[in-house]
């Protein structure tokens, strides 16, 4: 739908639209209402029957919830390639595309978010008469899905962050995953695709200094744990933002509650390599060695630990050991690895989304109950 | 920079880690401390060749230090090869660096050696160091572009790949994009090359981006970075990369009076001419 061009719809669909809304409303015996039940045809009727169900059972809202999943589909259709990312650029509604850390085209972010942030203000919890969206866990489980599947599939919006954190600026999980959009901003490849494109002065973006973003990550993950203290994952990503804030003492904490909080091995090997990281920092290099190769141990065919052993037998003069860690990388056994999945370093700003797929899933599950027959 | 073999007996093992190939016989090399620096010498445009060790001048933390040895077009080379596999060279791009390497790869002469360091997200040794020019062309005829750029990790891979062998070495580095899924920070890599007596040389296509960590490296290893802007001039560049190597002379000295580790600054200077010495501007030792 492009600027300035007002949507030109058939006489059909004007009428279609005009009945649609009557469902929403239940006026379908109002005189405005162009049909009534009877004349529906079966798939608004269908959709009458299940809206009536779905108020039955407490929820006012439920054709606004399908229209706000509609949008969401159509938002999510284009899927970019692998190591492709976008970001959005203000709030003028472009979106920027990336290539390698390198910005590669400008196009309109899709407005059918926009229609779903206005259909989501419209939502009243179960058992609620009026809008009130800051009380409906659906709505708060949609952003934190639909957040992480930006996440997950790089397209990143901080229009949509900032539409999460207005309706639950204390929720932990948005809390979270706004920390991890300033962690990604922070990251070489949008520091780098923002100064690759060509912006009128003074013209803002969403992507602040190295510096800053980290600064908001750090803000946000301690938020978020000051709401659940004992959440590996944001023990662990708030101990790699203090390492790169030049913090190793409170990164070592931060990483050392992560590895005795039950991590998965994903966590395990992250948090133990950050903190072999954290250890070579303050130069405590026989600690940092032992922390790298615990996090060989768990996945033997990563990349990040062997480098990270090697380099750092270098740096202590042993150069025959640097070698024959580095020999013992090229020399295993790994087949070619297009998807970068031996090493959880490779996909370390995605992975904290990787259950995008699943939650978008479970946002359907309320909205299929079946009307009684 | 500097090779610190001084008591160091390294055994093949440690050298067949070297060129990253399977172990041979152990071949002791027993080499002193000292510290080799390459170095162009120019006058304007014109190289000045026949220089001998007399003619140099060398300041180690601003201490003069005695020539032991220089030599022009004497040592073999190591020609490693460090080649940006990541999404954006797929196309065109790879098709000329193929074309490029084999430009470059056809200078070669006898006793040189060449190997093929691949990076994407993923670092792969795709040919280890050997005469065996054909093993690096076929295996750049089996490279194809997809994944992340981990730069920094790749040039490391390549700085250590000329560690392995005692043959003067250059790095050539070809990347188009940024560094988006390195381990290493580019403050490791530049810590390894200041160890490391290899030469960076770094090629880039221009974008409005700079590619800092190689101008760096370049810059940190006497060597130079390029920013092509058409990629059909590749050949050319890279055939003239190995001329200017091989027409720089090789300094060694065996350090006195300045402490053994850390920072040390170089200066290089030809006496008693005007000429333009390009080396590295110091080394790290202790190492």
């Amino acid at each position: 739908m492009g600027r300035g061009l007002p949507p030109r719809y058939s006489g059909e669909e004007s009428r279609r639209l005009r009945v649609l809304a009557c469902v929403v409303n239940e006026s379908l015996r109002s005189l405005k209402c162009p049909e009534t039940a009877s004349q529906l045809a079966p798939d608004l009727l269908e959709l009458q029957k299940r809206a009536t169900a779905a108020r039955q059972r407490g929820d006012r809202s439920y054709v606004l919830r399908l229209g706000v999943l509609l949008q969401t589909d159509l938002a999510r259709g284009g899927k970019t390639r692998d190591h492709e990312a976008g970001f959005s650029y203000g709030s003028l509604g472009f979106k920027f595309d990336v290539t390698d850390g390198l910005g590669s085209g400008l196009r309109q972010y899709g407005v059918q978010w926009a229609i779903a942030y206005s259909l989501l203000d419209q939502i009243a919890p179960p058992g609620q008469p009026r809008p009130e969206p800051t009380r409906d866990s659906w709505v708060r489980d949609w952003f934190v899905a639909t957040g992480r599947w930006m996440q997950f599939t790089s397209h990143y919006s901080m229009t949509h962050m900032n539409q999460a954190l207005r309706l639950f600026p204390d929720d932990a999980d948005v809390r979270f995953l706004n920390a991890c959009q300033h962690e990604i901003h922070a990251g070489p490849v949008l520091q780098s695709a923002v100064k690759s494109i060509d912006l009128p002065l003074g013209t803002p973006t969403d992507i602040e200094s190295k510096k800053n973003e980290l600064r908001g990550a750090e803000i946000d993950f301690r938020r978020a744990l000051a709401i659940r203290p004992d959440w590996t994952e944001a023990h662990l990503r708030l101990g790699r933002v203090l390492l790169q804030l030049d913090n190793a003492t409170a990164a070592g904490t931060e990483l050392t509650a992560a590895l005795k909080a039950s991590p998965d091995d994903t966590q395990e090997f992250l948090a133990r390599l950050f903190l072999g990281a954290v250890e070579e920092r303050r130069g405590h290099f026989d600690e940092a060695a032992s922390l790298y190769l615990q996090a060989t141990a768990l996945f033997p065919s990563a990349q990040s630990p062997r480098l990270a052993l090697s380099q750092l037998a270098r740096r202590r003069g042993d150069r025959a050991s640097s070698l024959a860690t580095l020999k013992a990388l090229f020399d295993r056994d790994a087949p070619p690895d297009p998807e970068g999945r031996s090493d959880p370093w490779w996909s370390y700003l995605s992975v904290q989304a990787r259950d995008a797929e699943a939650r978008l899933d479970a946002l359907y599950k309320p909205l299929r109950k079946e009307p009684a027959r | 920079m500097i090779r610190r073999l001084l008591g160091t007996f390294v055994t093949a093992s440690a050298l067949a880690a070297a060129g990253f190939a399977s172990a041979q016989d152990p071949v002791f090399k027993s080499v002193l401390e000292a510290v080799r620096v390459d170095a162009l010498v120019t006058s304007g445009n014109d190289l000045i060749k026949g220089l001998t060790a007399r003619d140099f001048e060398v300041l180690d933390n601003g201490v003069s230090q005695r020539v032991d040895l220089v030599s022009f077009e004497e040592l073999p080379l190591n020609v490693i090869l460090a080649f940006d596999m990541s999404d954006s060279v797929a196309g065109e791009r790879l098709e000329q660096l193929q074309r490029a390497s084999g430009a470059l790869l056809s200078g070669l002469r006898s006793g040189d050696q060449s190997a093929l360091i691949t990076f994407s997200h993923e670092v792969r040794l795709a040919a280890p160091l050997s005469a065996d020019v054909d093993r690096v062309k076929s295996a750049l005829g089996d490279t194809a572009g997809s994944g992340g750029t981990s730069l920094g990790d790749g040039v490391y891979a390549g700085v250590m790949l000329g560690e392995t062998d005692p043959g003067r070495a250059l790095v050539i580095v070809f990347s188009d994009g940024v560094d988006t899924t390195s381990w290493l920070t580019s403050e490791q890599v530049l810590d390894t090359a200041k160890r490391s007596d290899a030469v960076i040389y770094g090629v880039s296509v221009r974008s409005k981006v700079k590619p800092e960590l190689l101008n760096e490296l370049a810059a940190a290893t006497g060597g130079r970075l390029q920013e092509i802007e058409r990629i059909q001039n590749l050949s050319k560049v890279f055939v003239d990369i190995l001329n200017e190597f091989r027409t720089r002379y090789l300094i060694s000295y065996t350090p006195a009076g300045v402490a053994r580790d850390g920072w040390h600054r170089l200066e290089v200077r030809v006496k008693g001419r005007r000429a333009t010495v390009h080396a590295r501007p110091g080394y790290l030792a202790g190492s």
